[in-house]
């Protein structure tokens, strides 16, 4: 039993990450209908952001030690703003001149940009992991068997939190109107006033932000940051989407913990190395019965 | 757009048709010109009248004349783009500086060229065709054992010596290759020796054993599990991590749950890391247990303290020896950073080959050096290296390192965010 | 439905209008179309020092772009086979190499095209297919040294046999995906292909695991050996074109304009009598036998092949040079598949020497880097591809026009 819910709070850790990224390319998708598949990518950038910025109060301050709320804060909010600036430049060289070509074309320069920023890092790091500092402080509640520790709960309370923020930022505000105008229908969303451009790039933004912020959470659980530590999450995460159904925000979520979830429970049940064909296998599943994922809407014409 | 459906087919059919003419034209008499880009670099010359050696893999007599003036060159086949680069850099470097230090072989220069593997079969086999276009005497590779078993084929054709400091699989020389031979050790005696060690020395007897789905890492860890259960060990379970993940955490709950005295892996530093550390988080004391996959002090780094401890098993190596101090010195004074795990087996196999070349090299009327491959072959087999920086080299019949009378299995033991000798 | 059709006549008119003028554009500057590749043939003939690798390559690119783009004729075509065959014979080792995968991604694209391009049925897991072909080949015929069955069989036999049992796949693995539409096809054959790689990985009873299979025997032409890639590139363009006839001459079929409806509109497809199903499992199962062929020769060329060898960047490389050269068109994938195959190849012996600027290395280091930023470059500049076909561009540009319409 305990062992159950220590899987389960496994599964849930990595599924939250993976539902964070997992918003990123289901906005995209929303409002482009195109699949970024560089958002993988952005992930990794925010890992190394985090990983120089604490890296350098490591070397030229105590920060670390005795302000760790302030360098930890610090490090997401260098991811953020690292991913948020790439994914900017990105949109503006890579998918707006693609706007109204063919709709496969933005797929192969996302993958262009992807291979182009993965081999960037790997030269740039000499293709060593770089290794984070320890800022978070150690240590987990024991439960039993069951142990957490104090970065897996951060990571996942915060993880939940952006979930919110995101769900808040979508609903609540104008620009979240202007996002839902725009993935509804573009051209009417123009017409009646909203600036397409502008929604597109907030999307991206929004996007963007989460990502890298997710990375450099990630980087500190995981403490190491690779140049290809952004592809597989970045597949798991487009798969998580697709899942709850691509487009659809709750559904993203949704998908990100049933797939974490799904992999952890697998791979005590079936073994690690079948992880992945069961949750690809449930994926199969769950299309064949809802083939426009599990909240997805029914959208024959965009086929 | 269908009135154009009666002229369709007629071009393509009679292009076709050419084609498949062309095809048995240059079938039937391309291959008398093996080498026709070679020309503006050191010629391969054959013998007039000879078959080429891409029809008798192991013929012989096809010769390499170097001009004078020109230099020899040797590639090295390794992996420099995706992560796997970590560990083929230090190895391309590793070769580089024994071409450093040997300077010339009779007044000639030496080259190193490396090419990128990818760490894959058809990565090793493009490297392998790049390398022989360059017309490369010898060979250090390929960094994987799925590289080296894809592309020992092509260096076959074309009878050069290859030779590798980190292809360990047990497949490589089995059956034995005859222009192949490796300074790495064989997982065969790296996988039995530690398991003795867990099981007897050490009295471990309930083991899990994780692989990372690799060809170096599942093979390691079938050898380990027969030799282990062999010496009346248990193996209590078989898990695996995927390469690239970085939260291994549902392994590592299941690990916690069979409560094992010993967690042996089978894999390289990024996973092996990832792995140690996780186990420690999730407060499971079990020792822990690698290979030369993870014998590096980035695996310690990495780790972030988790490390301490564990035992890292690194291969028969003499009790006393001072050679790999003295490589490993030289290898940071060169480039400022520390040698990497299978730095020093690269660093030998580059200097058998270039102590084969020596060996084999003559030098005729008009200065120019004439290497035999098949001599230079044969010349390697016969080379020992009484002070190899990976210990004494010595080659048995089927390319692998005979176990120099004594040397232990050497182990060392992660203390202090150091390797240090135990064994 | 009247408007519908309407605008298809129209569309045809403007089609053959189009290619009306291309041609006559084309007639008048035979500079291009004789002179160049026979000028270049001569020279090539007579001086084989003069090829290296990367101006022949860049050549041998433009060549290819040229005659495809604009010769529909037997000479055009004779032309660039000549070409394809000549080339090798003076090549080296490394270029015939890089010429054989290029050969091969062309076929494999050909095969891709027909689902993508043809039917409109977004796959990411093509690779699926490829390793199946190439398993069962090696797994039959290698010696169990080699992890195999020991089986033994022809390589010649094993062709179609390993097609037929891709083509099965393919049809098995597209039943339960029939009712998936757009990118919910795409994850779902991306989950094939990696489940189709975990299995060979996974199973190592069966498939000797991430061991691979190796010591696969060499294929034989009656008594000559089939070495290298040299030999077996001859049988990899023979099967390009093949499958380039093949496929040109079902989409011009009947079979081809239901793909073309199922890809335009499969509800109105489907109530036009359109057997949807089967059409769509007709465009798997031949795309899949053409990736099993495909397989076959490369287990006989590589003679060891690992699971690690068939994963997700098989799927995305062969996307990407269909999308690049052109989508729904046969000529694009073959210069897709030269860019795409060749560039990170040539780009190794790239390098910058000039004055203070020393960047001997920047091909071995930066080659990817310089691919991502191409692949980048060439879409946004070529958003149809390089070589759409002309009926495509068309579509595109009424499509867009009709947006802009409805818009203001």
């Amino acid at each position: 039993m305990e062992q159950w819910i220590q899987l389960f709070i496994d599964g849930t850790t990595i599924g939250g990450v993976y539902a964070v990224i997992a918003l990123g390319y289901t906005m995209v998708y929303g409002v482009l209908r195109m699949i970024n598949f560089a958002h993988g990518e952005l992930f990794m950038m925010g890992a190394f952001a985090g990983f120089y910025t604490l890296d350098a109060y490591q070397q030229h301050s105590g920060l670390n030690d005795s302000l760790p709320v302030f360098t930890i804060a610090s490090a997401i909010v260098a991811g953020m703003i690292t991913a948020v600036v790439l994914a900017v430049v990105m949109e503006r060289i890579a998918y707006r001149p693609l706007r109204h070509a063919p709709r496969l074309a933005p797929l192969i320069s996302a993958i262009g940009v992807s291979i182009f920023l993965r081999n960037v890092m790997l030269r740039v790091t000499n293709a060593e992991a770089q290794v984070y500092p320890r800022v978070f402080p150690r240590g987990a509640i024991e439960w039993g068997d069951v142990s957490v520790s104090y970065i897996r709960i951060f990571l996942l309370v915060l993880s939940v939190f952006f979930l919110v923020l995101l769900w808040l930022f979508i609903e609540r505000t104008k620009m979240g109107m202007s996002i839902r105008a725009v993935a509804e229908d573009r051209d009417t969303a123009a017409l009646m006033g909203v600036n397409v451009d502008r929604t597109i790039v907030m999307t991206f933004v929004v996007g963007a932000a989460l990502a890298g912020a997710a990375g450099a959470v990630y980087g500190m659980f995981v403490t190491t940051a690779t140049a290809g530590m952004g592809f597989i999450p970045g597949i798991k995460a487009f798969t998580a989407a697709v899942l709850g159904g691509i487009g659809s925000v709750p559904g993203a979520m949704a998908g990100g913990y049933f797939l974490g979830i799904t992999e952890s429970l697998s791979t005590k049940f079936i073994g690690a190395q079948y992880k992945d064909v069961v949750a690809f296998v449930l994926l199969v599943l769950v299309l064949i019965f809802r083939p426009w994922g599990i909240f997805g809407k029914r959208e024959d014409k965009r086929a | 757009m269908h009135g154009r459906n009666g002229r369709r087919w007629l071009p393509l059919s009679v292009a076709a048709a050419l084609l498949a003419l062309f095809a048995m034209v240059a079938v039937a008499c391309g291959d008398d010109d093996d080498d026709g880009g070679g020309d503006q670099t050191p010629a391969a010359t054959k013998p007039a009248g000879q078959t080429p050696a891409a029809t008798q893999p192991s013929g012989g007599g096809d010769t390499i004349t170097i001009k004078k003036g020109d230099k020899i060159k040797v590639g090295i086949s390794t992996t420099l783009t995706t992560d796997n680069a970590q560990l083929g850099i230090p190895i391309r470097d590793g070769a580089l500086l024994a071409i450093k230090q040997k300077g010339t072989i009779k007044d000639f220069e030496i080259e190193g060229i490396a090419e990128d593997d990818l760490c894959s079969g058809p990565g090793s086999v493009t490297a392998a065709q790049k390398l022989l276009s360059e017309d490369v005497v010898a060979v250090q590779g390929a960094m994987c054992s799925s590289g080296t078993v894809a592309a020992l084929d092509t260096y076959a054709q074309e009878n050069v010596l290859v030779i590798s400091g980190s292809s360990t699989g047990v497949q490589v020389t089995d059956p034995p290759k005859a222009n192949f031979l490796r300074t790495a050790w064989n997982d065969a005696t790296q996988g039995a020796e530690m398991a003795k060690y867990a099981c007897t020395t050490l009295a471990k007897k309930n083991a899990v054993l994780v692989n990372d789905q690799s060809v170096y890492g599942k093979g390691l860890m079938d050898v380990f599990k027969e030799a282990y259960t062999g010496a009346g060990c248990t193996v209590a379970s078989e898990e695996a991590v995927t390469v690239g993940e970085k939260d291994f955490s549902p392994v590592v709950t299941k690990i916690k749950g069979e409560n094992p005295d010993i967690v042996v892996f089978g894999g390289f530093i990024a996973e092996g890391a990832v792995l140690v550390r996780q186990l420690r988080d999730a407060s499971v004391t079990a020792d822990f247990m690698g290979a030369d996959g993870i014998a590096d002090a980035k695996f310690i780094e990495q780790a972030g303290g988790a490390a301490e401890g564990a035992y890292v098993s690194r291969g028969p190596t003499p009790a006393e020896s001072t050679a790999y101090d003295k490589f490993a010195g030289e290898y940071e004074a060169e480039y400022g950073e520390k040698a990497g795990q299978f730095s020093e087996h690269a660093y030998d196999a580059m200097n058998v080959i270039l102590a084969a070349i020596e060996a084999s090299a003559t030098v005729d009327a008009d200065g120019n050096l004439v290497i035999d491959r098949q001599a230079l072959i044969d010349a390697a087999h016969d080379v020992k290296l009484p002070d190899g920086a990976s210990g004494p080299i010595e080659f048995n019949a089927d390319g692998d390192r005979v176990i120099a009378a004594g040397t232990v299995n050497r182990i060392d033991q992660v203390k202090d965010g150091a390797l240090e000798r135990i064994q | 439905m009247m408007q519908r059709f309407e605008a298809t006549r129209a569309l045809t008119r403007a089609l053959d209008n189009a290619n009306a003028r291309a041609r006559a554009a084309f007639d008048a500057i035979p500079l291009i179309r004789w002179i160049l590749p026979l000028a270049l043939g001569v020279v090539g003939a007579l001086s084989p020092q003069w090829f290296d690798t990367r101006p022949t390559y860049a050549l041998m690119v433009l060549i290819t772009y040229l005659l495809l783009r604009t010769s529909t004729n037997v000479f055009g075509l004779a032309v660039l086979a000549a070409m394809l065959v000549y080339l090798p014979m003076e090549m080296d080792r490394f270029e015939r190499g890089i010429l054989f995968d290029i050969a091969l991604y062309t076929m494999l694209g050909i095969g891709l095209n027909i689902v993508v391009g043809y039917a409109g049925l977004l796959d990411l897991g093509y690779v699926a297919f490829f390793a199946s072909g190439a398993y069962i080949f090696a797994l039959v015929v290698a010696p169990e040294a080699g992890g195999g069955w020991d089986i033994g069989a022809s390589f010649w036999l094993m062709i179609p046999a390993a097609m037929a049992l891709a083509a099965a796949l393919g049809v098995a693995l597209g039943l339960p995906v029939l009712r998936l539409r757009g990118d919910y096809l795409a994850i779902v054959t991306l989950g094939f292909g990696e489940i189709i790689r975990l299995m060979l990985n996974n199973r190592d009873d069966i498939t000797n695991g991430p061991r691979g299979v190796y010591l696969i025997p060499k294929a034989h032409f009656f008594d000559k050996e089939l070495t290298g890639p040299y030999e077996l590139y001859f049988l990899v363009l023979a099967g390009v074109f093949i499958a380039a006839f093949a496929a040109e001459r079902i989409r011009d079929s009947r079979v081809g304009r239901a793909w073309e409806a199922i890809r335009e509109d499969e509800d109105a497809a489907s109530a036009m009598g359109v057997n949807t199903t089967f059409y769509k499992l007709l465009a798997f199962a031949i795309g899949a036998a053409i990736g099993g062929g495909g397989g076959v020769i490369y287990a006989a060329k590589q003679t060891a092949i690992f699971p690690r060898d068939f994963d997700l960047d098989v799927s995305i490389n062969v996307l990407a040079l269909v999308i690049i050269g052109g989508m729904g068109n046969v000529r694009g994938v073959v210069l897709g598949a030269m860019l795409l195959i060749g560039l990170p190849e040539v780009l190794r012996d790239f390098s910058i020497e000039f004055a203070f600027i020393d960047l001997a290395n920047i091909g071995a280091d930066y080659r990817l880097v310089i691919f991502g930023a191409a692949l980048v470059a060439i879409m946004v500049l070529r958003p149809e591809g390089l070589l759409p076909s002309r009926r495509r561009a068309a579509e595109f540009e009424q499509a867009e026009m009709l947006e802009s319409e409805l818009a203001t």
